[in-house]
């Protein structure tokens, strides 16, 4: 991901620097393979994880701010996991097949 | 477009009673390719697939139609219009459960049954009421189907998911195919998911059904047993099946379900 993609609607005041993002990029995604595989899924929770404590600065903490983007992310993983377990089971595993019809 | 057409509509089976059969969210009539043949030679039985699901008529979704449930509704009744349906026994899978209930309160010359397979009227937990979610878990599921959400479900082992029947239905199922609409099941999952039927119960007029599964988790017994309280002349059965989609994995034990209201 890159760090444009936050600053998209920078702050000048934000707690969620560069320097942070650069810092502790790695144990995150760390934390989110931890949990799911690495791919698609990863790399969006990852990128949602910065994204939320950006658009949270508020309450993003300057101090251990590595500890809530671990937070974060754990929480992130989880509730991605939940939710398609939920989709899986109100499919029952059944295999699906997309197919390429043009939607309205 | 005809209203058969849009639907997909088949019919098959020996019989003169009507089985209409309706399938869930993310899924389409193959469905019920598992239970289908018990009642093929008693009754004659009409499958649908819903605008967005299976075969049926893209074209025909309208967003605005398809807001509500009352849109799928619509389409049911107009289903038995068109095919001049009478004294039918519904049965509905999950979230058409509450679209067969919502048909029948609204037109009671049609329905004379009705049998609901892991039915939910309201899917969020509120108050004394436990739905099985809480709105975060329902939220989360609407942000991940805004992302590539099939393919990243095919994607997770059922494992790492906890999934309840997963990995047996996954290796079991290779002659079931449920197509569905990405973008129309977006749609049909907030207005399933965030719909809330609870003061419909009391207004079913017609016998039913609720088959519940021991261990659900989009519609556990919690859910279930508040259908049959509150519905009136409903018959509640709890199988020993776990999972949501009963008649795809423990089709006999269901039929018999089935058989045992039906006789």
């Amino acid at each position: 991901m890159k760090m444009d993609k936050i600053q998209e609607n920078k702050d000048n005041s934000s707690r969620l620097t560069t320097e942070i993002y650069d810092l502790y990029s790695p144990p995150v995604y760390g934390k989110i393979l931890s949990i799911v595989p690495e791919g698609p899924i990863a790399d969006t929770i990852f990128e949602k994880v910065f994204v939320s404590a950006y658009t949270n600065n508020k309450t993003f903490p300057i101090r251990s701010p590595l500890m809530s983007l671990i937070d974060i992310a754990h929480e992130k993983t989880h509730r991605t996991l939940k939710a398609l377990e939920i989709f899986n089971e109100c499919c029952s595993g059944a295999t699906i097949s997309i197919e390429k019809k043009s939607s309205t | 477009m005809s209203v058969l057409k849009r639907n997909n509509i088949n019919i098959i089976g020996e019989g003169t009673k009507v089985l209409l059969l309706a399938h869930g969210f993310g899924c389409d009539q193959n469905a019920w390719n598992r239970m289908k043949n018990f009642f093929t030679q008693d009754y004659k039985l009409v499958l649908l697939d819903f605008v967005g699901a299976g075969k049926s008529d893209i074209a025909s979704y309208n967003p605005q139609k398809y807001s509500s449930l009352d849109g799928y509704v619509e389409d049911i009744i107009e289903i038995c219009d068109s095919l001049a349906l009478k004294d039918v026994i519904f049965i509905g899978h999950s979230v058409s459960c509450m679209i067969g209930a919502l048909a029948s309160i609204r037109r009671t010359d049609i329905f004379e049954k009705l049998i609901f397979i892991g039915p939910s009227p309201c899917y969020i937990s509120s108050g004394d009421y436990n739905g099985g979610f809480d709105q975060e878990a329902i939220d989360s599921l609407l942000e991940v189907m805004e992302e590539d959400y099939i393919t990243w479900a095919r994607s997770i082992a059922p494992a790492i998911m906890n999934s309840q029947n997963g990995n047996e239905l996954t290796g079991e199922l290779t002659d079931s195919f449920c197509a569905i609409d990405p973008v129309i099941a977006k749609q049909f999952a907030r207005v399933t998911f965030l719909s809330d039927n609870r003061k419909d119960l009391p207004l079913i007029n017609v016998e039913s059904l609720t088959i519940q599964c021991s261990n659900d988790m989009i519609a556990p017994l919690s859910v279930g047993k508040y259908v049959h309280e509150n519905t009136p002349k409903n018959t509640l059965t709890v199988l020993e099946a776990n999972g949501h989609c009963p008649h795809m994995s423990h089709p006999n034990e269901t039929v018999n379900a089935i058989f045992s209201f039906l006789r």
